[in-house]
């Protein structure tokens, strides 16, 4: 059931150019949150609260890692130790999880509700492989957020692998995939598919209002017609799923 | 003492003046999760149609100066699930059930009112005579006072249910409009729904809203429900219900003071899903510090210096 809290900031870190993580002192949300699920977040001087993702938990604390990409994130920036901030959570659908291997594809910040995913994966011993690709190095996310045996691409070779990253997947891909990015990534993924023989989960974004599906703001268009990101998803089948 | 916060709308007894706007609680259940529905005097549905409507294309908020634009569309699974599939989950609801009706037509009204009518849990209709965000309908319906006045009364002849009138602030003359709801038998108006806005993205050149424009909801909207709900106060019969961006438990009282009998909270919502409980503790608090006995004391009591 999701939380309405005041939750307190311990620290606001910085992860990479433009990113920042927010540890926050959230335990009732901490202890259900699932990886894939996001939370509500009030911004100061904002009116819509701004869904996250839950990047990872530890006790009852939670590690959102935020890139800068308007005005509400650039104030959420801002945010101090022993800040409180309104937060509702957890939300949404959380990925499934695999019985054996699996890739992780984060691309950008779309890395974070991998990262919280790798963990969980790692802990009930599931192999699995996490791969992260950015613009270039400086977006690169600080290794000490990301998880055991991540790797890396940069398209411009920066840092990591040379290449996007989907150059990380074999040719075939006999596992689950579970992917959360920028829009170009999902649409790369949809063009790819042939070459997915198991199933592929997607994480995917949307404006959002109220966060659990009474307004019906966050619709996306998928191949069984508007779904809400925040009730229905956020994790979408790729097979569902149409770019335009 | 106990019961300082019961309002009389109409014939409808509600056991406090928080009603949750139409599009902003779904249909109840959804939000029995997060607070228990029975702190609330009433919800008002998410609007239905007589067809399915998959609502409008995304994206369909937008933040914007202190409130936010909406392009829903009345996106709603139509009258023949919501009446198999939905109003039997709305009895195990406990609060009053306010189902809001829209249609393309005045056909569309009188079908759904009609279909509807004998369910015995819902307490009345909204007819939403001002949704900005469908092309037939909606705000067209609710321009023309004699219009308004006679469709009400074919509705009062269907149904025995109270009928509340929703109206739109994009109106040179709400008094008139109100006025012709009374007449027509309207058993309460709705002071106001969403403002006809835009917003547009200056790098893309795109607007914001796939609808491209929608309503503006939130805080900025607040005053302009104040001055709408002011400028009826006195004036009517029947009871006003306010309604328009309220964000904090103080907005509540501010409408209510304006010549509002209840009030409806809508985008707050949004923003803290427990602002309805807050607004219902601190209205009790305020009656309390102002040494009043009940909210149907304050309905009004603006004071003007003479």
């Amino acid at each position: 059931m999701p939380l309405e809290i005041e939750s307190i900031v311990l620290e606001n870190l910085y992860a990479a150019e433009e990113t920042f993580a927010l540890r926050i002192f959230a335990p009732g949300i901490a202890k259900q949150a699932k990886p894939g699920q996001f939370v509500m977040l009030s911004v100061t001087g904002k009116f819509l609260r701004r869904p996250i993702s839950i990047a990872a938990v530890s006790g009852g604390r939670l590690t959102l890692l935020v890139r800068i990409v308007g005005k509400g994130t650039q104030e959420l920036s801002q945010v101090s130790r022993n800040t409180k901030l309104k937060m509702l959570g957890p939300l949404g659908n959380p990925f499934n999880i695999p019985t054996g291997g699996a890739f992780l594809v984060g691309g950008g910040i779309g890395v974070a509700p991998l990262i919280f995913f790798s963990n969980l994966l790692k802990s009930l011993n599931i192999e699995h492989r996490p791969l992260y690709g950015e613009k270039c190095g400086k977006y690169v996310i600080s290794r000490r957020f990301l998880p055991d045996g991540v790797e890396i691409f940069t398209e411009d070779g920066s840092k990591g692998t040379i290449g996007t990253v989907l150059s990380g997947l074999p040719n075939e891909v006999a596992t689950p995939v579970y992917g959360c990015g920028p829009g170009k990534m999902i649409e790369a993924m949809i063009q790819q598919s042939s070459k997915f023989i198991s199933t592929v989960e997607v994480s995917m974004e949307q404006r959002m209002a109220c966060g659990y599906g009474v307004c019906q703001g966050c619709a996306i268009e998928t191949k069984s017609g508007y779904k809400l990101v925040c009730k229905d998803g956020p994790i979408f089948p790729l097979q569902e799923i149409i770019i335009k | 003492m106990k019961n300082m916060l019961d309002v009389q709308i109409g014939r409808l007894t509600l056991r406090n003046p928080l009603i949750l706007a139409s599009g902003t609680a779904g249909f109840g259940f959804e939000m029995e999760n997060l607070f228990g529905l029975n702190n609330v005097g009433a919800i008002v549905t998410k609007t239905i149609t007589v067809e399915p409507r998959i609502g409008n294309p995304p994206p369909r908020v937008c933040e914007t100066p202190c409130g936010m634009l909406n392009s829903i569309g009345l996106a709603n699974p139509g009258l023949i699930t919501f009446k198999n599939d939905i109003i039997p989950e709305l009895k195990k609801l406990d609060t009053k059930i306010i189902v809001s009706v829209g249609g393309e037509n005045e056909d569309e009204y009188c079908e759904i009112v009609n279909e509807l009518r004998s369910v015995s849990h819902i307490a009345a209709f909204e007819l939403n005579l001002s949704c900005p965000n469908v092309v037939r309908g909606g705000i067209n319906l609710g321009k023309n006072p004699k219009i308004v006045q006679d469709f009400i009364y074919k509705l009062k002849t269907i149904t025995d249910k109270p009928l509340w009138s929703k109206l739109s602030p994009q109106t040179s003359d709400i008094l008139s409009l109100s006025l012709a709801s009374q007449a027509g038998g309207a058993d309460a108006v709705v002071i106001a729904n969403t403002i006809p806005g835009m917003a547009i993205n200056i790098w893309t050149r795109e607007p914001m809203l796939g609808g491209i424009t929608g309503g503006l909801s939130g805080a900025a909207i607040h005053p302009v429900a104040v001055a709408l709900v002011y400028s009826l106060r006195n004036k009517l019969e029947i009871p006003i219900i306010g309604c328009g961006g309220i964000t904090k438990p103080e907005d509540a009282i501010e409408l209510i003071l304006a010549g509002a009998d209840a009030i409806q909270l809508g985008s707050g919502n949004f923003i803290d899903s427990l602002l309805p409980i807050k607004t219902i503790e601190f209205m009790k608090e305020y009656l309390n510090k102002c040494e009043f006995n009940s909210i149907k004391e304050i309905v009004g009591k603006i004071k003007l210096k003479t």
